[in-house]
């Protein structure tokens, strides 16, 4: 394109006023895009660059400014110098840091108003503020601000240097939370919070920096105190309405503390400019969410040893990722409503509470079998089927009274009947299935009339399988109705909807809301004598603790469900395996891996004693047993764990499904890191013949697989082959849009490793 | 130092005018900077950011420290210490990148000061910048001369508009188009 054609198309668009200057250059363009988006991409780099190459004029020292005298510069902030200083007439033993604007002063109503902001922000008074004290102009003209002297140390080096464990980190933050909070409610908004405004005294006391002084400069500079989005900004830690140069709300201030909390999780930043230009930068800041920290743990920065780091992970995974990506929502209105509201959940995770942020997976433990193996059309049929006959059984087991087997059965007739209506050859199964249930539900007011004990069953069981299907409006409607009805009816039957309730708000992200129902559910089950419903349940609720990592809490209950399950002969031994399955996960999380690893042993064994060989959650079963065996540094032992589940999901997805391409790519490199080399070809040379069929071209995974594919080579030694298959991912990458935080890096720097391991073999 | 009365001299009459003072002026301007960078950038200073400003006040007051020198013949010898400035960065950057050839894949950059960047991140290469300001030069030459002054020198607008005798406005404008395409260039 003609870059200079736009820069002269910037510089006239310069020549209006700032809320003008976009329109202008998208009316001057016309259809021209490149030149649309060279321009509008240096207009971006102008507001970005705020303060760039300003000169640092040095000749202050000795200098004073007002009644302080300066005593030497402490550093290079985003705006100007930084000194530190103290007052000439002694009349306080007060130093303080001032911090003088490189750019002059614009005129006179632009420094009244920065004035007066200046004065504002004197208010603000809190424990963990540096206080503004006062503020005017040099000689010069350029404009400085006098703050509270702060001696400390970087946050994220404070944590560093005191090796602060997960924990004790959060509860740092939340001191930086206080601050900016107090903050917001002054209506005062930061704009600039980063490492580097966050200084953590000696005695542990968090201290921000320059609070509201960037609006304060800009607006002396500038004009408009109240300008949208433009001013300095440190592109690292920008918001993304920044980089489209939005009006700025407290939400940009919750977005930049999510990527300060995030980097001291994870010991490196959300966004890693790497090598990207500004604009490449921005526009993966505005369009990508970051990955969830856990995933991106660097040991190296965060001093933790190898031995120390998947608890680490560990710590992380689960709440803390989903509460980190809830502030860093590339939409403002999807992130935390307030800086309060993210301390909240904050301090919600630090007293093991369930937090409010959710993740889009939630529940697919306890739903199984319509989510975890992605089957809506079969298994949804399925789903249903199992509840008709799981109600019926479960009555029978329960020892009821004839007349309650009857309602059973009946309740059973009217659930087939509905089903037999769904017409599987219209239009799909899922939808047929659906109305399906639209029409029973709408049929229960006639069917049932004055019978409320059947309605609350029949409306359970709907309730059941909207929920399977992810109904959840529908089945909510159905539950809360059925929960109703059998709020006199006692014990067991509401304990059993109360948990269908629970793994309602599950789905929902209602961690708290489900969690309380579970215990609910418990305290009405515990004293009557129905030992698998209290299994059935100890189970659900271990399982959601499960999800929420609070595995010591989960692993009890799961032991209480297996003596349960050992001395009831009414239990499906199924469910026995299942409780064991979840024990050995709970296990896996508490880091006791070898007690895990027998776990999925013996589960596994139940599990083959009463499903086919083929069956999916024994696909599951293996591959969770792998992960613990893998981290236990027994990758010879995962190997045939992996093939086997490997070889039922190809039995039941085909081998171009998704699942099977990429897990047999990762057991390819297992494979490879255990020396079997001919496996880890042939492994990998299907993985690739079938990959074109699984993914769609403009899905990343293509470019994972081939980039795997390269490692493998690598491993195995053939260089060659290893730069043009980490090429060919690239070449993936590079026609995406979206690609994975790192991915292209990653592939980068390999690309130059296998190119030194050549020529060092070559030499 | 005797050339301290020599530079007042040829400043005032470069100031009046006299384009062959000039010619008089730089190599002596362009030594002592060179000398001053080298100190700067000295191994056993690793890590140490330069700020070029800093330097060419620092050759100043090495080379002139006249009070008693009018402000317009204070702004010649800053403009002729801008221009050689970027100079001495981009020989200095070279004679490491050739001293190194051979050796580590990365060209260690010479950190200027960048102050829009986080504290731990400052650091613009001097060579990146000097390849920027030639593709910039060949669209708008004054541009270049404002970047010169304001980065190099640390001249303020007001002066910046005077020596290149533009409105203090034009000056503005320009320092702003060029700092937005130097970003953009060494994002």
């Amino acid at each position: 394109m003609n870059a200079l054609l736009a820069l002269s198309l910037f510089e006239a668009a310069l020549a209006r006023a700032p809320d003008e200057r976009t329109g202008f250059i998208e009316r001057e363009a016309g259809d021209d895009e490149v030149l649309r988006n060279g321009a509008l991409a240096l207009l971006a780099a102008h507001s970005a660059s705020e303060g760039f190459l300003e000169p640092v004029v040095p000749d202050f020292a000795s200098r004073e400014l007002g009644p302080y005298r300066l005593i030497e510069s402490i550093g290079v902030g985003g705006m100007g110098q930084v000194y530190l200083a103290e007052r000439r007439d002694g009349a306080f033993e007060q130093r303080v840091a001032i911090k003088v604007m490189a750019s002059a002063l614009g005129d006179s109503d632009a420094i009244r108003r920065a004035e007066a902001e200046r004065q504002f922000l004197a208010w603000l008074e809190h424990p963990n503020i540096a206080r503004v004290l006062d503020g005017g102009s040099t000689a010069e003209g350029q404009p400085y601000v006098v703050m509270e002297y702060v001696d400390g140390e970087r946050i994220d080096a404070w944590c560093r240097r005191h090796a602060l464990d997960v924990k004790s980190r959060v509860r740092l933050f939340a001191q930086v939370i206080d601050a900016v909070d107090a903050a917001h409610r002054a209506l005062i908004i930061h704009r600039d919070i980063k490492p580097a405004n966050v200084l953590v005294t000696e005695q542990g006391a968090v201290k921000l920096l320059d609070f509201g002084i960037a609006k304060s400069l800009d607006g002396r500079t500038h004009g408009a105190a109240t300008q949208a989005g433009s001013g300095p900004m440190t592109p690292d830690y920008a918001s993304p309405e920044q980089f489209a140069g939005k009006p700025l709300t407290t939400a940009c201030d919750v977005y930049t503390l999510g990527l300060v909390l995030y980097e001291l999780l994870a010991g490196r930043a959300a966004f890693e400019r790497g090598r990207l230009t500004l604009v490449d930068f921005a526009r993966r800041v505005t369009s990508e969410m970051p990955t969830r920290p856990s995933a991106r743990v660097d040991a190296a920065s965060l001093a933790l040893s190898p031995r120390a780091l998947p608890a680490w992970r560990r710590r992380l995974l689960g709440d803390l990722d989903r509460i980190v990506l809830k502030a860093l929502e590339t939409e403002p209105e999807r992130r935390y409503a307030s800086a309060r509201a993210f301390g909240d959940d904050l301090a919600r995770w630090l007293d093991n509470r369930p937090v409010v942020a959710r993740s889009p997976s939630v529940g697919y433990r306890t739903l199984k079998f319509v989510r975890r193996n992605r089957l809506p059309v079969a298994a949804s049929l399925i789903a249903v089927l199992a509840l008709v006959i799981g109600l019926g059984t479960a009555a029978m087991q329960a020892r009821v009274a004839r007349e309650e087997a009857e309602r059973a059965q009946r309740a059973n007739r009217f659930l087939l009947s509905m089903i037999e209506r769904a017409d599987p050859f219209v239009s799909g199964r899922n939808p047929t299935l659906i109305e399906a249930l639209d029409r029973a539900a709408g049929d229960i007011p006639t069917q049932f009339a004055n019978q409320p004990r059947l309605e609350a069953d029949v409306r359970h069981a709907i309730g059941r399988a909207y929920l399977s299907l992810e109904r959840l409006d529908e089945a909510e409607t159905q539950l809360l109705r059925a929960e109703q009805l059998r709020s006199d009816q006692g014990g067991k039957a509401l304990a059993e909807t109360l948990d269908s309730l629970a793994m309602l708000d599950w789905s929902r992200g209602r961690y708290d809301v489900a969690e309380q129902r579970l215990q609910r559910a418990l305290a009405l089950v515990e004293p009557i004598n129905a030992p698998e419903t209290l299994a059935v349940i100890l189970n659900d609720y271990g399982t959601l603790l499960n999800e929420l990592g609070r595995y010591a809490e989960s692993r009890p209950l799961f032991e209480r469900a297996l003596a349960i399950s050992a001395s009831s002969v009414e239990l499906p031994p199924k469910e026995r395996a299942v409780f064991r399955s979840n024990l050995a996960f709970a296990l896996h999380g508490l880091g006791e891996l070898q007690a895990s690893s027998d776990a999925y042993v013996v589960s596994r064994r139940e599990l083959e004693g009463v499903l086919s060989t083929r069956h999916p959650d024994i696909a599951i079963n293996l591959n969770n047993h792998a992960a613990a065996l893998r981290d236990m540094g027994r990758n010879g032992e995962a190997v045939p764990l992996l093939e086997r589940s490997i070889a039922i999901r190809r039995e039941l997805f085909g081998a171009e499904h998704p699942m099977s391409v990429t897990s047999l790519s990762n057991l390819a490199l297992v494979y490879a890191s255990v020396g079997r080399a001919e496996d880890a070809r042939a492994a990998i040379d299907t993985a690739l013949a079938n990959a074109p069929r699984a993914f769609d071209p403009n899905n990343q995974t293509l470019g994972h697989v081939h980039f795997t594919a390269a490692r493998i080579a690598l491993l195995l030694g053939d260089t060659d082959d290893a730069i043009r298959l980490a090429q060919l991912a690239l070449s993936i990458y590079a026609r995406l849009d979206t690609v994975e935080e790192g991915r292209r890096e990653r592939t980068e720097a390999f690309i130059r490793e296998a190119e030194a391991k050549r020529s060092e073999a070559g030499a | 130092m005797s050339d301290s009365g020599a530079i007042t001299l040829l400043l005032k009459r470069l100031s009046a005018g006299e384009s062959r003072a000039d010619a008089e002026l730089m190599p002596l301007v362009y030594a002592e900077l060179r000398a001053l960078a080298a100190r700067y950038l000295s191994a056993e200073r690793a890590g140490h950011t330069l700020s070029p400003t800093a330097l060419v006040h620092e050759a100043y007051l090495r080379l002139v420290d006249d009070p008693s020198l009018a402000p317009e013949d204070r702004r010649q010898f800053f403009a002729a210490a801008a221009r050689r400035m970027r100079q001495v960065l981009v020989d200095h950057a070279r004679k490491r990148d050739a001293a190194k050839r051979g050796g580590p894949l990365l060209r260690e950059q010479i950190t200027l000061s960048a102050l829009a960047d986080d504290r731990d991140h400052l650091g613009i290469d001097a060579l990146a910048l000097d390849q920027a300001l030639a593709q910039l030069e060949l669209h708008d030459a004054r541009k270049v001369k404002v970047v010169e002054l304001r980065y190099f020198a640390g001249l303020e607008m007001g002066d910046i508009a005077e020596l290149l005798d533009i409105s203090r406005a034009t000056a503005q404008r320009d320092w702003e188009v060029a700092r937005a395409f130097l970003f953009q260039a060494l994002a």
